[in-house]
């Protein structure tokens, strides 16, 4: 490690408490701030219009005009400014030693204070790594495999349904099964047996 | 390698996983388990007669085993084979290619003992299987009997804990 950077006392846990006190203080502040000023610009939004363009002034007189023209006049001046505050940025970066600030930072004590692991884990997870890999390297074989495990457990649910449709006929009512006129389907009694519940009812772990 | 906490099962199939297999599966891992033994069989019948011919090339023709021979040897290769395979792996090479493995009631590998036995049943009463189609727990006469099941699994190792792998159910399927 640099010299600057051992010399610098190591901030303590104390340190990082009222760092984050202070920033939750910031924060609640902003949203305050940001309540109040809706209040205020509801308020004095008449108030404004009535000083910008007070009645019985000539037009050429009001503040409005004159703030239109600062206005205009800034806008005609805005791409030399934007020019020459990225020059400015240009040079102040020229002349930082980004290697020299780098150097003074403690990045392993910051890389230890992340769980890679776990960050490593969930972003392989949410990527879906395994399918990637998969897709990259899997062979025709394996695929075919995948296909005909998939295919089968499909055969498995439909079997399910079918079963599940024959049992719930020999459970009904003779009575209910004589119908007197169109029968309407019964979407719920079906679904009840559909693969999700035969499936619910499988579920060995 | 196995990444802790990522499953390298296919999004499609994590929801089954650890479910019961239904009927078809299983008789599509069966008939890839009968071929198994076919082959072997034959294998066997055709190099035992490979030796009778190398002892004696001028004399040589192919034995003629008996029917009961013949059922009786298959019987105990299958037995062999199921029994060693349940309990060790918990699967067949037909349980292998279709990502099933046999469990106990506790979600675990099955004894030798059990094994042994649901390997005979399922010798003596093929057609047990079929009630895993009816079943509402997808079980066999065997399962039913032994208090066993066979399981979608699609991991290569047993040693991984289950629950480290296997993907939250769905609520719609809970």
């Amino acid at each position: 490690m640099p010299e600057a950077g051992s010399e610098a006392p190591a901030p303590d846990r104390a340190s990082f408490f009222l760092l984050n006190v202070a920033l939750e203080v910031a924060a609640r502040a902003v949203a305050k701030v940001g309540l109040v000023g809706h209040g205020v610009h509801a308020v004095a939004r008449p108030v404004a219009h009535v000083v910008l363009r007070p009645p019985l002034v000539p037009t050429a007189l009001h503040p409005a005009t004159v703030l239109g023209g600062l206005a205009r006049g800034g806008s005609a001046r805005r791409p030399e400014l934007l020019r020459e505050s990225t020059d400015a940025i240009n040079q102040a970066i020229a002349i930082l030693d980004l290697n020299a600030i780098i150097s003074r930072l403690d990045l392993e004590a910051a890389l230890d204070r992340i769980d890679l692991a776990r960050l490593t884990t969930e972003l392989i997870a949410e990527i879906d790594l395994p399918e990637i890999i998969r897709e990259s390297t899997g062979a025709v074989a394996s695929e075919t495999l995948r296909e005909v495990r998939m295919q089968s457990h499909f055969g498995d649910e439909a079997v399910a349904r079918a079963v599940g449709r024959l049992r719930l006929r020999g459970n009904r009512p003779a009575d209910a099964t004589a119908p007197t006129g169109p029968v309407a389907p019964q979407p719920v009694l079906v679904g009840a047996l559909a693969p999700t519940s035969a499936g619910s009812a499988t579920r060995t772990t | 390698m196995t990444l802790r906490g990522v499953s390298p099962v296919p999004r499609e199939a994590r929801p089954f996983q650890g479910e019961a297999a239904g009927v078809v599966t299983r008789l599509v891992a069966n008939a890839i388990d009968g071929t198994v033994g076919a082959v072997v069989l034959v294998g066997g019948y055709l190099g035992f007669n490979a030796v009778l011919f190398l002892l004696d090339p001028r004399g040589f023709q192919f034995t003629g085993a008996s029917m009961f021979v013949s059922v009786a040897t298959a019987s105990v290769a299958m037995l062999v084979y199921f029994t060693a395979t349940w309990a060790t792996t918990g699967r067949t090479y037909g349980n292998h290619v279709m990502g099933l493995r046999v469990v106990n009631r506790y979600h675990q590998r099955v004894r030798t003992l059990p094994a042994l036995i649901r390997a005979a049943l399922c010798i003596i009463f093929p057609i047990g299987l079929l009630w895993c189609g009816v079943s509402r727990t997808r079980r066999s006469v065997q399962d039913v009997l032994l208090r066993t099941s066979v399981i979608h699994e699609w991991l290569p190792r047993h040693d991984v804990a289950a629950s480290e792998l296997l993907p939250e159910v769905p609520e719609a399927r809970a």
